[in-house]
């Protein structure tokens, strides 16, 4: 067991400091000169070579790493050349919105997901056809498209849940549930796709099991096979997928974002990539991905207490 | 495949078709699920040829005992765990209190069939179905599975019904023996009779290929071997299913054969029964080339 | 936006020809077919029979709904719907097989490449994909965006790179599986080069499994572009992008509602008929839950019967057992057991069991 979290912790920390290098060597080789952004339209190239020199753009990448890298382990991201604001305070405003909007929408995923095709796998025959094929149908959905159409039914037609606005947690936790509602349903609707057939392959797997057929004759009754002996198995994969589906989430959800006017990651990414901002976009880069590595290494550890493999080893 | 009818666990797509199997006087067959549920356990158990798969990887086996036996023997967890410990003693198991915190992953495979066995005990079985116990386990492994068997048909006073291929766990410990081939009983009585003198030449050939030799007998110079393979179901003919990959066919075999009483209270499917008196798979006969040998 | 989880298509049984050929015999794959070959015939010929210009503007009837001169309508400037989505198909489609050629131009080779060196090389690869796979894709596109500005080719390109981590996971797999195989083995003893090997024995057999991933990770492509789009990385206007029409017409999603219908109903149905076909090779219908143990009622041939042994406790007789609507897998046997004992039925394996 502790080597097993030591070896997630040790590619936990790996991929933060891949995505790092990866968003600073992409801002720094490819890219011309930040000088012109700070320098504004229309400067000369005397002015926008000094506004260089002054960011420290024209030192050796590798010291320009050490310091970006020296800056950003102390969580200062630096400040945005766009309007001048700390980066850090900026994206750490913003990280609760996208954060929860990719939690719930993966929460939601799992809950509907999980039901449903444990439920297909279970009862089999029509409902089983109509859950694979429904769930087809889900994941080619854009969630974007979703998103309107959802907007059209629940706050346009009728008034049941805000299209726009964000409440926080802190001040009303219902009108935040409420905030966050459309996004996130408009997100799970693929996700929890994704999820049901995994959970029915998963179960269906299980229920081939030879175990299964020893629990059975010994009397075994039919739901303790299912949802204690079946499920269990068939939970591995589904926590995995869970894992993968937070990242395509927490993107997706950088795209409805804009849609309900969230004050979220993806609308600081979108106005920093909009005009070039690029270490508020790196700042992104880096923040985004701690998120998604921690979530990942929470469902790491959740895999290794259902798996008795890992468990003991 | 007939051992699993007994429980109703057939396969997905197969189903008894016809006859019945009567437990104590009550026929199985066309039982309602929920029927059929309350005999296995306290009525009927079975166990599996790979014991390293047959037990729920995700949970310890003391979970995986203690459940059954609260259900079955209505007890509490304190009075389960007593009982389950009890239980891998009856198996063997010399190292309990450490079995049962174990993980199917840590047990080996003989290990594993004694829990499998201490479950299928849980619901104090009259009936033991055993499905080959001992094909995917070790030589010196097998024969301890064996003696756990016959010392729980001895002091429990269980009835151990066993499928297997190999005729010298056969002669080891069972009493009654019927013969199948290509679905079909073609030999049956007592295992002393029908390993000493068969009747069938199917049994004759088994016997001939068992590598198992009996102590202060001579070890054969070689073993026999059947030619061919045993047809597919769809192929069965009308006539004797082994006549094909019999040495003693003859043009009767083409025809359907009947059971004839023999071995006392057993049976035996073949027409030429009685004119063989020496069922020899192994010596050459003038007629034929010998049969190939196998080592 | 979801990605899928990239499963393997059983890659086991059948040519990628004969994968192909059963596939378009299946509804859902001729759905996926003829759909998608419809829309890059469409977009290729687009420019000799478009009804209207794309970016013609007629004010007057903006935002109006189906009609005879504009079949799915117009948008707020009053441009033809229809013609700008079938315009704007090219760019997609193209976008999206940029991805898919990318994520597999890296991928197959990794995979070849990881298989053949033994484990140290492919812990390397892995790892590296591991963490590939770990980053946030979304945020990581942008950023490339936020770099070299919208060039969504450059883009998609980098997004292919991205997934074929993923492509490289499940090629391995399959790769692995065909090397351990024997005659792989042969033919390296045969003299056969590491290039033969791999193009004649190892490539053949990944094919099912690519065409399945090539048409899952296509409808994957056109999402995540139509995405980045909407929130405006798509192509710069005037040029149509699906993304960008579903973006202009949440706009009007009060006084329009009918305008988000058709580019989201043909965008939603292109990623529909990747994915369909994407099942349609991988060998269709998902298999279904094995059912917790059911005994069929006998042929009501023999009558309510009687044990004929009262002394045994199991009593098997005439048993029948066969393989519904196929062949008897036992028949007629028959065997008393009494109690106490220790009893066999002593099968040949074939016939025992199967």
């Amino acid at each position: 067991m502790v080597g097993y979290v030591a070896r997630r912790l040790a590619f936990a920390i790996g991929t933060v400091a891949a995505a790092s290098v990866l968003s600073f060597l992409l801002v720094h080789l490819t890219s011309g000169s930040p000088g012109a952004i700070v320098a504004g339209q229309g400067a000369t190239p005397e002015q926008i070579d000094a506004a260089n020199e002054e960011l420290g753009w024209n030192r050796p990448l590798v010291t320009q790493f050490a310091d970006w890298v020296s800056h950003v382990t102390r969580g200062d991201f630096g400040t945005s050349l766009s309007d001048g604001h700390d980066i850090k305070a900026d994206l750490f405003a913003r990280l609760p919105v996208t954060a929860s909007i990719a939690l719930l929408a993966t929460l939601l995923s799992a809950i509907v997901g999980i039901v449903i095709g444990v439920t297909a796998a279970v009862r089999g025959g029509r409902l089983d056809r109509a859950v694979t094929a429904g769930s087809s149908i889900a994941v080619s959905l854009p969630a974007f498209w979703v998103g309107v159409l959802l907007v059209y039914a629940l706050s346009i037609r009728t008034t049941l849940l805000p299209a726009t606005g964000y409440v926080p947690f802190a001040e009303n936790p219902v009108e935040w549930l409420k905030s966050l509602a459309l996004p996130a349903i408009a997100l799970a609707v693929g996700g929890a796709a994704i999820v049901a057939r995994t959970a029915r392959t998963g179960m269906v797997e299980a229920l081939r099991q030879e175990h299964i057929r020893t629990l059975q004759a010994i009397g075994t009754p039919p739901w303790r096979l299912r949802y204690v002996h079946a499920l269990r198995f068939a939970s591995a994969p589904v926590v995995s997928v869970l894992g993968v589906q937070f990242i395509a989430l927490f993107g997706g959800s950088i795209i409805v974002e804009n849609l309900f006017a969230l004050p979220g990651l993806g609308q600081a990414t979108q106005l920093a990539v909009g005009v070039h901002d690029l270490p508020a976009v790196q700042g992104v880069v880096v923040i985004a991905t701690v998120v998604v590595v921690i979530t990942n290494l929470l469902l790491d550890l959740l895999v290794a207490a259902l798996d008795p493999k890992v468990r003991t080893a | 495949m007939t051992a699993r009818a007994v429980l109703g666990l057939l396969p997905e797509g197969v189903s008894i078709s016809g006859g019945a199997i009567f437990w104590r006087g009550r026929d199985l067959v066309g039982l309602p699920e929920s029927e059929l549920r309350k005999l296995r356990g306290p009525e009927i158990a079975m166990i599996s040829q790979e014991p390293m798969v047959a037990l729920d990887p995700m949970f310890s086996v003391a979970h995986q005992l203690i459940h059954p036996i609260r259900r079955l023997r209505g007890v509490g967890r304190r009075e389960a765990r007593r009982i389950a410990a009890e239980l891998l003693q009856q198996v063997g198991i010399v190292d309990g209190r450490k079995v049962l915190k174990s993980y199917p992953h840590q047990l080996s495979g003989g290990m594993a069939q004694r829990v499998c066995i201490a479950l299928a005990l849980t619901g104090q079985p009259k009936l033991l179905i055993a499905d080959e116990p001992t094909t995917a386990l070790d030589v010196t492994v097998q024969a301890e599975i064996l003696s756990v068997l016959r010392a729980l048909v001895r002091d429990t006073g269980l009835s151990v019904v066993i499928v297997s291929h190999d005729l010298g766990v056969v002669a080891d410990i069972c009493d009654d023996v019927a013969v199948m081939y290509a679905g079909q009983v073609v030999e049956s009585g007592s295992a002393m009779d029908v390993l000493e003198s068969p009747a069938h030449p199917y049994t004759t050939a088994l016997l001939g290929a068992n590598p198992h030799v009996p102590e202060g007998e001579p070890v054969p110079a070689r073993l026999a071997s059947i030619p061919g393979t045993v047809p597919a179901p769809q192929a069965w003919p009308a006539g004797c299913r082994f006549a094909s990959r019999c040495r003693f066919a003859a043009d009767k075999c083409t025809a359907p054969v009947a059971l004839e009483p023999a071995h006392g209270a057993g049976s035996v499917r073949c027409v030429r029964t009685h004119e063989l008196k020496s069922m020899d798979w192994i010596s050459p006969l003038d007629e034929q080339q010998p049969t190939g040998v196998s080592s | 936006m979801s990605v899928l989880p990239l499963d393997a298509g059983q890659a086991a049984g059948g040519s990628v020809k004969r994968r192909l050929r059963a596939a378009l015999r299946k509804p859902a794959g001729v759905f996926g077919a003829t759909w998608l070959l419809l829309l890059v015939v469409a977009s290729i010929t687009s420019p000799l029979w478009l009804p209207h210009e794309v970016d013609e503007q007629d004010l007057a009837a903006a935002l109006a709904g189906p009609s005879g001169t504009h079949w799915l309508g117009t948008d707020e400037l009053g441009r033809d719907m229809f013609s700008r989505i079938v315009a704007a198909a090219g760019e997609a489609l193209i976008g999206s097989a940029i991805t898919v050629i990318v994520a597999f131009g890296i991928g197959v080779p990794l995979a070849l490449f990881a298989a053949e060196h033994g484990q140290q090389a492919e812990r390397v690869v892995s790892r590296i994909t591991e963490i590939l796979l770990a980053l946030p894709g979304m945020v990581i596109l942008l950023a490339v965006i936020g770099v070299i500005g919208p060039r969504i080719y450059i883009v998609m390109a980098v997004l292919g790179v991205m997934i074929s981590a993923a492509v490289y996971r499940v090629l391995l797999a399959v790769a692995q599986s065909v090397r351990k195989r024997l005659y792989v083995d042969a033919a390296r003893v045969n003299g056969l080069g590491s290039l033969a090997v791999n193009v004649r024995h190892v490539l053949p057999a990944m094919l099912t499994t690519i065409a399945v991933q090539a048409a899952q990770l296509f409808g994957i492509g056109l999402l995540i572009e139509a995405g980045l789009a909407f929130i405006g990385f798509g192509p710069r206007p005037p040029v149509p992008s699906w993304g960008d029409m579903i973006q202009a017409a949440s706009v009007h999603i009060t006084d329009d509602p009918w305008l988000m219908v058709p580019t989201g109903a043909v965008l939603a149905l292109t990623v529909m008929a990747a994915n369909e076909l994407a099942d349609a090779i991988s060998g269709g219908a998902p298999k279904p839950a094995p059912r917790l143990a059911r005994m069929r009622r006998r042929a009501a041939v023999t009558g309510p019967a009687e044990p004929r042994d009262p002394t045994a406790v199991l009593e098997v007789r005439d048993l029948t057992v066969a393989v519904d609507g196929g062949p008897a897998l036992v028949t007629g046997v028959s065997s008393p057991w009494r109690r106490d004992l220790c009893s066999a039925w002593s099968a040949s394996p074939a016939a025992g069991r199967r």
